[in-house]
């Protein structure tokens, strides 16, 4: 029996043609035969860089009429610090303790308050107590205790720590008793109502504390700012010093303390610093054991805004907004043109496997808006900086890693819209209602979270639950509950985290791009 | 001459009636604009609601308040503006609109007009219902007369004028946003300009600190300029007055109208717009309309009427899907021609065989591109 010789057809042709990589190209080929897509991408990147620069242009920082030249203090965690505080001080050699009565904390303003009405006198967060210091350079190690005007005792160290203690506020009826304890390079701080029952309110380990230190009783007090008028964006407000005046009695020193008498400094008082007229005129008493020091300033991280005196990193990244706009409309475009030119029937034709097809074009769209997004990024924060600096503006340092998250991170936020839109693209097959709805989603929680435009929560809620939350990754400095500041967007402050707001931007592309699937599977051509 | 002036009004007004049909018709405008009056109602409503004033001095702007809503149905009008041409684009119906009306300042001064109309319509409604939506819930949120507050009226000068400002705002935005999609012919694009234009000047303006550069970009911005005529209180701190505002938004929307008019008038239309022409057409039989017949069309003269069967329809390079041939398709000029092609200019009335004109379905074929896959050519 002869066994047949018949051979079953073979193509010459090399198998693998079908693959996702081929998909990719295509996809690829689709984008770059496209004029207008590439001009557009390239004019994403070209005005994340300009409207980046023209935002920093027009902030200028000019003291007596030129460029100023200040710097700012940095504190041991690397970060910008404001320090201005009285000072009362006497030098610790050694291991020690003071204890101090605070019998009254009062306030005022530094300025006549402007438009004659409310006061601001004593803020939430004036601050008096003892503290122990390395030494009287601004931007030093430190750890205190206070009472505050209206946060109770705390226990704050090296200026981004803070621990709460008693609440209530201090009165001659209701005197707080404070006590400062060092051993080594741990300090711990206690609190008492009545001098006798000590409750601990916390401990700093101040690495590398200096044997000899300055200790002593301090007051301080941070502007106040108060919203005159409102617009869209645009919020004025009037802001001006304070000043706090505390009361202290039952000074007690106990060990190596050397002889001496009380020193008083103002911190942060350099030869050309101007001091409210109230600070001139007199800022510290003593008579008998009672000690009268005011203080006006503040002992506490620096924040952007208003608050603040210098500007993120970030200022320099406005521009990503309208790489956002543009990256949207080619992403929308990246699908609907398809239907549009009915190139969608050829492309399914190709492939039959429709969601292949939908995650090759968003790994296209995506890595293009990526790159697009990272070079207009890797340009703009380092321009921006510069022009905020020579225009005499003091930039908060940030670690080089806060840095390149903020790079990188704008770069994905860019391309993750991209993608989203893309998916929105996909579901409506129209690319003007697609375009509107991202820009919508993402742009106008962004103009609405400032304050009063809604109440703060639901503003707060807005930029958590929507797609803008993901600026959120610009993010240079973190928000601190110590210091009262407005933080909105247009300040650089997100209510979520860096990544986590990513991750909610994440989250609706990916919905986006699996509903598209699903629909783009469900649906004919 | 007055025949002339006559021939002028009469397309004018065949246009309006033409475009008229083609934007109710299409089934996106309705739902356009019942959304911008909603959403207007709706956000002025829910702003209303978040707001209050706990004492007298409280610093707000009841008129302002009201009228929040508008900030968001801008939007909806760009998209309705944008789709009254960049539809026509997207389909390929400005090709037979420019056919049948080769004035094409006639075609977009047409546009503009029945675009201003409907935005009037609904933002007068809008307008209506937000302020009355602010009438009422307003004095329960504090904004009583022991807070020095009377209930809006329009009665009241600068309420009428922010609520008469308001529907005017809404009808440049339309025009700006026609302007821009009338030039650069793309929906998508279109949106993302005047969105871009709206938004990024307040946001520039919000990271700015110098209080001078602030001020000119308000000034200069066409949403925060525009939005100055809804500003009761507190004038004195506004970047520009009320009414130069409304005019820094009129100067954006001429300037787009006029740039858009421009590159109307002297671009094809079908450059880079066209199914045949883009890089994601595929490739099949390329159809071009065609007049057919009409020899010396370019010659001056009396008018001629046409010769029996010439028509305005497809050349029969291939049979349709359905196997007839195209040119029984297309459209028939009433009228006689004068020119034609050079300059495009018969005055004759076209009717249209789909007697519909939906944006897809006049005169082109349509099933052309917006069905399934053909796979006989």
């Amino acid at each position: 029996m002869t066994t047949s010789t018949l051979t079953p057809y073979r193509s010459d042709l090399r198998p693998g043609r079908d693959g996702f990589a081929q998909l990719l190209r295509a996809e690829w080929t689709k984008f770059t035969t496209v004029r207008g897509w590439v001009i557009g991408v390239l004019a994403a990147a070209l005005v994340t860089v300009l409207l980046g620069l023209v935002s920093t242009a027009g902030n200028n920082a000019t003291c007596n009429g030129q460029i100023c030249r200040t710097t700012v203090p940095v504190g041991p965690g690397g970060e910008a610090v404001t320090d201005i505080f009285s000072f009362v001080h006497r030098p610790l050699d050694g291991n020690g303790s003071i204890t101090v009565r605070v019998t009254s904390l009062t306030g005022g303003n530094t300025s006549p308050h402007p438009g004659g009405q409310g006061t601001a006198g004593l803020q939430p967060w004036s601050k008096a107590g003892i503290i122990i210091k390395e030494n009287t350079r601004q931007g030093s190690a430190y750890a205190a205790i206070m009472v505050t005007g209206s946060h109770g005792v705390r226990m704050q160290y090296n200026y981004t720590g803070d621990t709460a203690g008693p609440a209530g506020t201090v009165s001659t009826a209701s005197p707080r008793w404070l006590r400062l304890a060092r051993s080594g390079d741990t300090i711990t701080g206690y609190a008492s109502a009545n001098g006798a029952a000590w409750t601990t309110v916390g401990t700093a380990r101040l690495a590398g504390l200096s044997r000899a230190v300055q200790a002593g009783l301090f007051a301080t007090s941070p502007a106040y700012t108060q919203v005159t008028s409102q617009r869209l964006l645009s919020t004025s407000s009037t802001s001006g010093g304070t000043l706090a005046t505390a009361v202290f009695d039952h000074v007690s020193l106990h060990g190596s303390w050397p002889r001496g008498a009380w020193r008083a400094s103002l911190i942060g008082g350099g030869p050309n610093a101007q001091y409210p007229v109230q600070i001139q005129r007199g800022w510290y008493h003593q008579a008998g054991g009672r000690f009268t020091v005011s203080g006006s300033g503040d002992i506490a991280p620096a924040v952007a805004g208003a608050a603040g005196p210098g500007q993120t990193i970030e200022r320099g990244l406005a521009g990503a907004w309208a790489g956002l706009i543009v990256l949207a409309v080619v992403g929308a475009m990246f699908i609907t043109a398809e239907y549009r030119r009915g190139l969608i029937r050829t492309t399914l034709a190709a492939s039959p496997r429709r969601g292949r097809v939908l995650a090759a074009k968003a790994i296209v769209i995506g890595a293009v808006a990526f790159v697009a997004g990272l070079a207009g990024a890797a340009t703009a924060v380092p321009l921006g900086q510069r022009l905020l600096r020579d225009n005499g503006n003091i930039v908060y340092p940030v670690t080089p890693l806060t840095e390149v998250r903020i790079v990188v991170g704008t770069a994905a936020l860019l391309a993750v819209a991209a993608v989203l839109a893309l998916g929105l693209g996909a579901i409506v097959r129209r690319s003007a209602a697609a375009v509107a709805a991202i820009i919508v989603v993402i742009v106008v929680p962004y103009i609405l979270a400032v304050p009063h435009v809604l109440s703060v929560g639901t503003a707060q809620w807005l930029l958590r639950i929507t797609p803008a939350a993901g600026f959120a990754i610009q993010q240079s400095i973190p928000q601190y509950p110590q210091v009262s500041n407005d933080y909105t967007p247009s300040n650089g402050y997100y209510p979520l985290a860096p990544w986590a707001g990513f991750a909610v931007l994440c989250c609706y592309a990916a919905v986006a791009l699996g509903l598209a699937i699903v629909l783009l599977r469900r649906r004919d051509a | 001459m007055s025949q002339a002036s006559y021939a002028g009004w009469a397309s004018m007004r065949e246009a309006l009636h033409a475009e008229w049909t083609k934007l109710r018709t299409a089934p996106s405008t309705i739902w356009l604009l019942a959304a911008v009056i909603a959403l207007t109602a709706a956000l002025s409503a829910a702003a209303a609601a978040a707001v209050t004033c706990p004492s007298a001095g409280c610093g707000q702007d009841p008129a302002k308040i009201s009228l929040t809503g508008i900030e968001l149905s801008q939007v909806i009008v760009a998209v309705l503006a944008v789709l009254v041409i960049g539809g026509e684009y997207s389909t390929g119906m400005i090709r037979t609109t420019l056919a049948a009306m080769p004035r094409r300042t006639t075609v977009l001064a047409a546009k503009a007009a029945i675009l201003t109309g409907l935005v009037l319509a609904a933002g007068a409604v809008a307008v209506l219902a937000s302020v009355l939506a602010g009438r009422l819930i307003l004095p329960g949120r504090g904004f009583t007369p022991a807070h020095g507050f009377v209930p809006l009226s329009l009665g009241d000068g600068p309420v009428l004028r922010a609520a008469a400002g308001s529907v005017l705002y809404l009808v440049l935005i339309a025009l700006l946003s026609l302007g821009a999609a009338t030039a650069v012919r793309e929906s998508a694009a279109a949106i993302g300009i005047v969105l871009g234009l709206l938004y990024l000047f307040p946001i520039i303006a919000a990271v700015v600190s110098d209080p001078h550069w602030r001020r000119h970009l308000e000034q200069i911005g066409p949403m925060s300029a525009g939005l100055a005529i809804q500003a009761t209180t507190g004038l004195r701190s506004l970047p520009l007055s009320p009414w130069a505002g409304l005019g820094v938004l009129a100067a954006w929307a001429a300037a787009a109208l006029l740039a858009g008019g421009l590159l109307f008038r002297l671009r094809d239309a079908l450059g880079g717009a066209g199914p045949a022409t883009h890089p994601l057409t595929p490739i099949c039989p390329r159809l071009t309309t065609k007049w057919v017949g009409s020899p010396n069309e370019s010659a001056p003269g009396p008018a001629r009427k046409p010769a029996a069967g010439t028509s305005c329809g497809w050349s029969p390079s291939a049979p349709g899907p359905d196997g007839s041939p195209r040119t029984s398709r297309g459209i028939t000029p009433r009228a006689p021609v004068r020119r034609w092609p050079s300059l495009s200019r018969p005055t004759g009335r076209y009717s249209c065989s789909a007697r519909r004109w939906t944006r897809s379905r006049c005169c082109t074929t349509p099933n052309l591109w917006s069905t399934g896959p053909t796979s006989g050519w």
